[in-house]
């Protein structure tokens, strides 16, 4: 399976979960493939997956009274 | 090929970021505080969309992938890259946080692969359609509303005259607004400012 096959499957499934939209937030990406930049996502979901992730529900930063 | 900007979309941008910046203010003890608190945008999101935002740091060190927004009926997970410094974080984050505010049906991702074809191959998007050139279009038009979301323009000319008399630098502005440097500067830029200047005069 190519990187674009298993970025499009990812999306496809998240689709059947809800998903209304999905959007990235790219690098410096010109002198890399098309390959290379899906293989980058589906990097960052494997490593959700391993269980590599911090989860912010607060950046304890308000300004809003208590 | 540079992405090219309808300009003509910048006001409802910039109306969508009014939005949020007023119903920040409005429970604040001090508005227009400094910096723009992450906590009160994400919650500014949930009043006004309905949508409650989470943040996943994931460790990619990446020079590829900043970030990635999934939305969802009243949710949406923001991945961000783990080894980003906080400015770098705050502006990813208030970007992606921008597409919740200006989802429409018309630009919601079809196809995740012409998205990433379109900013690796220089601006071709191989299944070309007006939908696809709109989606990638709200790609460039969320870095203004991030920006107009974290450096709000009516603080901007106070900015660009302390930057003038040399009692700030672009390093310590970006400090004081946990704003990547490059972002401040151009956000401070005169093609900018004249964009926004004309943008916030016709809404007078």
């Amino acid at each position: 399976m190519t990187a674009k096959d298993e970025l499009l499957s990812t999306f496809a499934q998240k689709k059947e979960h809800g998903l209304k939209d999905m959007k990235f937030f790219f690098g410096n990406v010109k002198e890399s493939t098309v390959e290379d930049v899906c293989a980058e996502v589906n990097r960052l979901y494997a490593e959700e997956k391993k269980g590599n992730v911090k989860t912010i529900e607060s950046w304890a930063d308000s300004n809003r009274p208590t | 090929m540079a992405i090219l900007i309808d300009t003509n979309r910048l006001p409802a941008v910039f109306d969508e970021v009014r939005k949020v910046r007023d119903a920040i203010d409005r429970y604040c003890l001090a508005p227009d505080k400094i910096p723009v608190s992450l906590d009160d945008i994400q919650a500014a999101i949930w009043e006004l969309y309905v949508v409650r935002v989470t943040t996943r740091l994931i460790p990619l060190n990446s020079q590829l992938l900043r970030g990635v927004i999934e939305i969802y009926s009243n949710s949406a997970i923001i991945y961000v890259d783990a080894n980003l410094n906080l400015a770098n974080t705050r502006y990813v984050i208030a970007k992606e946080i921008c597409h919740i505010m200006l989802m429409m049906a018309e630009n919601c991702t079809i196809d995740p692969v012409v998205i990433v074809e379109y900013f690796v191959q220089d601006g071709i998007l191989g299944n070309s359609t007006p939908s696809h050139e709109l989606i990638v279009m709200y790609e460039e038009l969320t870095k203004f509303g991030a920006i107009e979301l974290l450096f709000p323009y009516h603080i901007r000319a106070g900015s660009m005259k302390k930057l003038a008399a040399g009692t700030e630098t672009l390093f310590t502005l970006s400090e004081w607004l946990r704003m990547p440097e490059n972002i401040v500067e151009f956000a401070l830029s005169d093609k900018y400012m004249a964009l926004c200047d004309k943008i916030y005069q016709n809404k007078r």
